[in-house]
């Protein structure tokens, strides 16, 4: 009886243990938002480092599938150059967990400034991520220009 | 077979053509217990190739010419066998190609998992679990509208993930003129309860370089 009793208490505070600490959603949402910050500090290098080495990079405004880490820090070469204080700012997002793979998709908006001017672009993203050791890697990122609304 | 179909002792291409030059060269090695596990590799494909072939074997009876035919048959003929993760992720987007070419939005939505996440091409809204998707090709629905498969890229994350990424080019029927929209996809397939199917697909139009 004792130990059963000392099962279930051990049980229930192993439960609210878990329970209190971030789960993978909330793992997943804070690397993408370090994607986000990171990619504010323009440098293509710490933003490259986020990708796994395998990953495949749909750009927003890109002809091309980035599919090399030289391709993919290319892109962010480009990017910081010719969209000065690039910045992103994200919308809704939906996180889907399955085991070691995540999705995290949704809404974000690219600010910079183009001719003196400050610009905004609305884009959709789609960030596929998997766990390697405690960090969740991009594998694979697809962006894309907000589609008119249905006519 | 198909409970074999992702032993993981599989043997490759490569490795079925050692298999070829091994029991054709060598016939008096035959493996003290055929099927036993081996742990050295060399010794575990030996065991493969002769379980394979021992099917075929009777009164332990075989001539060269026969072990021959039966090698290069076991090396070319079960392709299908080895397939993996990739070639059954591969297999969904067809499959999904097919279904949105039939203009069928039922049985598009069956390919997708039921809580599947898509971001259609041609709307900003994200179209999430079966009666959603169904919602969004409804429009499709005798038109004629096509969709082809173009150059593909195939991640494989695990045993239970494959990312699909490429182009895909659609044609869709406007006042009766076929147009086409080259279009760029990714998706997440993902294997659930030993079934694959789209967990999330995220479709855009391919930007087209600056002339």
């Amino acid at each position: 009886m004792r130990i059963q009793l000392l099962f279930v208490l051990s049980t229930t505070i192993f439960l609210i243990a878990t329970g209190a600490s971030a789960g993978p959603k909330e793992d997943v949402a804070t690397a993408t938002m370090k994607w986000g910050e990171t990619l504010g500090q323009n440098d293509p290098d710490k933003v490259v480092a986020l990708y796994a080495p395998d990953a495949v990079l749909w750009g927003t405004l890109s002809p091309t599938v980035r599919a090399d880490r030289a391709a993919l820090r290319d892109y962010f070469v480009t990017a910081f150059k010719v969209l000065p204080n690039l910045k992103v700012a994200f919308g809704e997002q939906l996180i889907r967990v399955y085991g070691t793979t995540a999705v995290n998709t949704g809404y974000y908006t690219f600010s910079f400034v183009k001719d003196g001017e400050p610009k905004t672009l609305p884009a959709r993203y789609s960030l596929t991520l998997v766990k390697d050791g405690d960090n969740w890697m991009i594998v694979d990122h697809h962006s894309s220009a907000m589609p008119p609304p249905p006519r | 077979m198909r409970a074999n179909r992702h032993h993981r002792h599989n043997i490759n291409v490569p490795q079925r053509l050692q298999c070829l030059a091994a029991l054709t060269a060598n016939t008096s090695k035959k493996p003290a217990r055929v099927g036993a596990i081996a742990h050295d590799g060399a010794a575990m494909r030996t065991n493969l190739c002769w379980a394979n072939l021992y099917r075929f074997k009777k009164d332990g009876q075989m001539t060269p010419q026969v072990r021959t035919v039966f090698a290069a048959l076991f090396v070319f003929a079960p392709m299908v066998a080895v397939a993996g993760p990739a070639e059954d992720a591969n297999a969904v987007v067809e499959r999904w190609s097919a279904a949105y070419t039939a203009n069928d939005p039922e049985a598009i939505a069956k390919i997708y998992t039921p809580d599947a996440i898509l971001l259609g091409t041609v709307s900003p809204i994200m179209s999430e679990g079966t009666e959603a998707i169904v919602k969004y090709f409804t429009p499709t629905k005798g038109t004629g509208n096509q969709n082809k498969l173009g150059d593909r890229r195939t991640i494989v994350l695990g045993d239970n993930a494959v990312v699909v990424t490429g182009f895909y080019e659609f044609t869709r029927m406007q006042e009766g003129k076929p147009v086409p929209a080259p279009s760029r996809f990714t998706m997440l397939v993902v294997k659930r309860n030993g079934e694959w199917r789209i967990a999330h697909h995220h479709s855009s139009p391919h930007v087209q370089p600056k002339q």
